[in-house]
């Protein structure tokens, strides 16, 4: 029966009606048009290669289990990558239990250093090709502490608002906002520094 | 400017304030150059990773990258299979249990009930002795006397019999 399935020009919805029986070719087709996507956001939020990959992973096998539960709000990828943003989220806290916090993390932590940043007056991504704009953001987002990248991704790239950033991360709608002034700031003294020290 | 105002201007441009604050935040902007600087560097920044967010691929095959999630998805519901078994079973196991416990405790209780009842007029084998003992008396009460002993130690009545045709 399932060979008489044409999965790669199926659409997604379908592939997940057939998925949602047990089809596991029809499943295996959803990874392989969406892994990209789910892998780049957990590489994104913990920045190690072997890490997204294990929590990519994972999130698959989670979507499989809970597939019966998918009723079709949001796209299969939105909610694919909200399974893996809350597993990315519980691997970084057992992380953050697990480490110390530098006195540099804990400042950061605490707000203040992002005030004695001067303002970047002029656009420093103006005129920037798209992909070297990316590459750009690429390397200023890793040199944010995981609490402040985390909480740009979940609201420029994720679009959700500061009181769901704030009940995802477990912190108060103030924390949040003030993890979002600090990465904003610094990325925008990242870029600019970037840019004149012909890094790209 | 203190750090309130920085985060309003801030929320001002997610737009996550109610109207009227933010009617105050736009006036600031208009008449404040550092708040208007400061807005918009904010500004840039949304904007420029709105444009251009990083995106990374997978660095596996689609076979390789695919065979570990098939592994973990077999192994999943190998275990969770063993849970649905468990729970299916369940009822039967406690069926079981309680049968388990059921029969000492149904031998208990008859145990305590042949302890307990005689005290309460029930039957004994003593019992059965004494009333054999009276029938016995009774049939006997006319043509001859009689003494009856009961040893409970030794679990034995003796009955003496004496003939008064003697």
């Amino acid at each position: 029966m399932s060979s008489k399935k044409d999965y790669p020009t199926a659409a997604d919805e379908q592939l997940v009606r057939w998925a949602q029986r047990g089809d596991m070719g029809a499943f295996e087709e959803l990874v392989a048009r969406h892994r990209d996507k789910i892998y780049s956001r957990a590489y994104s939020m913990v920045r190690n290669e072997d890490e997204a990959l294990d929590l990519s992973q994972e999130a698959w096998i989670k979507g499989w289990q809970r597939l019966k539960q998918f009723h079709g709000q949001s796209s299969m990828v939105t909610w694919m990558t909200r399974i893996v943003i809350n597993l990315c989220l519980d691997h970084m806290r057992k992380q953050k239990r697990e480490r110390a916090e530098s006195i540099e993390q804990l400042e950061e932590e605490l707000g203040g250093v992002e005030r004695q940043m001067p303002v970047v007056v002029t656009n420093p991504t103006e005129r920037l090709e798209r992909s070297e704009l990316r590459q750009k953001i690429d390397q200023a987002l890793a040199q944010l502490s995981w609490a402040h990248r985390t909480s740009l991704i979940l609201h420029e790239f994720e679009g959700l608002e500061y009181k769901l950033i704030a009940k995802k991360m477990g912190c108060s709608i103030g924390t949040v906002m003030s993890r979002l002034f600090y990465a904003r700031r610094k990325m925008a003294v990242l870029l600019a520094g970037l840019k004149d020290r012909g890094e790209l | 400017m203190n750090r309130e105002t920085q985060l309003n201007l801030q929320a001002y441009l997610d737009g996550e304030l109610p109207d009227a604050q933010a009617s105050e935040v736009a006036e600031l902007i208009a008449r404040d150059s550092v708040a208007k600087a400061l807005h918009d560097e904010l500004r840039q920044t949304k904007s420029a990773l709105a444009v251009a967010e990083p995106d990374y691929q997978v660095p596996e095959t689609r076979e390789f990258y695919w065979s570990k999630i098939a592994r973990g998805i077999e192994a999943a519901e190998r275990t969770g299979g063993a849970e649905a078994d468990a729970e299916e079973r369940a009822p039967w196991y406690s069926a079981a249990a309680w049968l388990r416990w059921l029969a000492p405790a149904a031998a208990l209780a008859v145990l305590v009930g042949l302890l307990v009842l005689p005290k309460s007029g029930g039957y004994s084998p003593s019992h059965v002795t004494y009333l054999s003992h009276l029938d016995e008396e009774d049939a006997v009460f006319t043509p001859s006397s009689s003494f009856t002993f009961r040893s409970e130690s030794e679990s034995m009545t003796v009955v003496w019999v004496q003939n008064r045709w003697d």
